[in-house]
């Protein structure tokens, strides 16, 4: 029997929740941006998608489109929390709902078809229930795939719903470009392009051994991309494999090259880092520092512990260690610190009584901030931190290690 | 424009929700007129609840602690059309 697959894709998800919450701003373009004084746009309306604005432009390049452009600073506290709504609707229908992005789902509803219907039925009532629920609207795509129910949501916006049936998909995929296809970036489809391949249905047809050759491993799967098959499941949250890495970053409110600044930000996103390992009981080996200069140039270096750490002081300290061997070339724009080399496990207990003490402080600071909110109790240096509201990265996930509160 | 100052609020309590009928901001009284929109958030353990409030031709971003039962105007939005 074929699986039934929804993907559900909110339409201008982030500007669409702010002209619900703000009836000033419904019917005109809109674009949400991370920061008040950051100029890239995150999110475009539809009414200002009509004039060409897009995700990733900067104000003034919106603006030259759209001279009556509205900006709104984006509040993710109202995204997450739409998110939460949203899965709550996801879950009377299905159980097996795997969270793609902050705005967008896979539903496996295979098992529910007898309850509800047809998952075209099902698509529809969902759409009720967000509009009814939540005030926006989705497109929804139906297929007996994720990679093709993701082509099929993309296929109708806003508010589209569209079904590929098992026997449309050779018709579907014959004449379809292959950057169409989810996963296939800009470099996979100049390298296709390089060998005679433009098209999904010229994919499918390819000698396997050829794409292996080109490609290696991923080669096998590219062919079957092409012929819109995708075995892969829909993967509940909570079944998702260990996180690789832990990391913040924040673009900051301005450039600097003002090294003082760049440790006191190291300092917080240090202590976003340890206080997100400890609460999922990660211990980690490799600090990495990400830096982005104010021409979007960007680069990281890592440096490993000698021993698995989650303290925000000790990422901070080998974070700043990478720091002092770096000469910077211009302005700062974005600073990230991550931790890779990831262990789930409790720490060891040492055995010099001034760790112990550094433990037992930073349990109790631990404590205090579960209880009263993050950076209740933290260095005199992070009084004066920027309190940015940061932009929801495309890992984030409602929960597990990939959550973030905002 | 945002805002963090404590206000008086006249509420309703139904079926387990919470809506914000009035609220006395800088010795004014408001009435809601529509809730436009409503979602939560957390500071450490205290759950809060926002409310972007219509009140003549502005909109209002109000939140309530759950944890101590304080309600706060975080912002609001003057209507710009004149």
């Amino acid at each position: 029997m074929a699986r039934v697959i929804l993907h559900i894709d909110m339409n201008a998800f982030f500007a669409s929740v702010e002209q619900v919450a703000n009836p000033m701003l419904r019917g005109k373009p809109i674009a949400v941006i991370g920061a008040k004084y950051r100029t890239v746009i995150t999110t475009a309306s539809y009414e200002a998608r009509a004039y060409g604005v897009k995700t990733g432009m900067t104000v003034p390049e919106g603006r030259k489109l759209c001279p009556k452009l509205l900006l709104v600073v984006g509040d993710n506290r109202k995204y997450t929390s739409a998110n939460a709504r949203m899965l709550d609707v996801f879950s009377r229908y299905t159980p097996l709902v795997e969270v793609f992005s902050i705005d967008e789902a896979f539903l496996d509803v295979t098992g529910s078809v007898k309850l509800f219907g047809s998952g075209a039925d099902i698509a529809r009532l969902i759409k009720a229930d967000i509009k009814s629920e939540i005030g926006i609207t989705c497109s929804v795509g139906v297929a007996p795939n994720k990679l093709m129910a993701k082509l099929a949501s993309d296929m109708q916006k806003p508010d589209g719903l569209v079904v590929i049936e098992p026997d449309d998909i050779p018709k579907v995929m014959e004449g379809l470009p292959v950057n169409e296809l989810c996963g296939i970036g800009p470099g996979l489809t100049a390298s296709l392009s390089a060998i005679g391949i433009k098209t999904c249905g010229e994919l499918g047809r390819a000698c396997a051994s050829v794409l292996r050759t080109r490609f290696g491993i991923i080669g096998e799967r590219l062919k079957l991309m092409g012929m819109g098959a995708d075995e892969s499941p829909v993967t509940p949250s909570e079944e998702e494999g260990e996180a690789k890495s832990v990391g913040h970053s924040m673009t900051l409110g301005r450039d600097t090259s003002d090294r003082d600044e760049l440790a006191m930000h190291m300092l917080q996103l240090s202590e976003m880092v340890g206080r997100r390992m400890r609460r999922n009981h990660y211990i980690g080996s490799v600090v990495t520092l990400t830096i982005r200069y104010s021409d979007f140039r960007t680069f990281s270096q890592s440096m490993r512990f000698k021993k698995p750490v989650n303290d925000g002081l000790d990422i901070y300290l080998l974070a700043t260690e990478i720091f002092r061997h770096i000469r910077l070339m211009m302005k700062v724009r974005l600073v990230g610190v991550s931790v890779s080399g990831l262990n789930c496990g409790p720490m060891q207990v040492s055995l010099f009584e001034e760790d112990r003490k550094k433990a037992a402080a930073t349990g109790a600071m631990d404590e205090i901030n579960d209880r009263y909110g993050e950076f209740t109790v933290t260095w005199g240096t992070l009084i004066s931190r920027y309190r940015h509201k940061g932009v929801i990265a495309p890992a984030w996930r409602p929960d597990g290690s990939r959550r973030v509160d905002y | 424009m945002d805002i963090n100052e404590s206000i008086s609020v006249g509420a309703v309590f139904s079926e387990g929700k919470v809506r914000p009928a009035w609220f006395i901001w800088r010795g004014r009284k408001y009435a809601v007129t529509e809730v436009t929109y409503t979602w939560e958030s957390s500071e450490g353990m205290a759950r809060l609840r926002h409310f972007s409030a219509v009140s003549g031709a502005n909109v209002y971003a109000l939140a309530y602690n759950t944890d101590d039962c304080a309600w706060e105007i975080r912002g609001v939005e003057q209507d710009w059309r004149g």
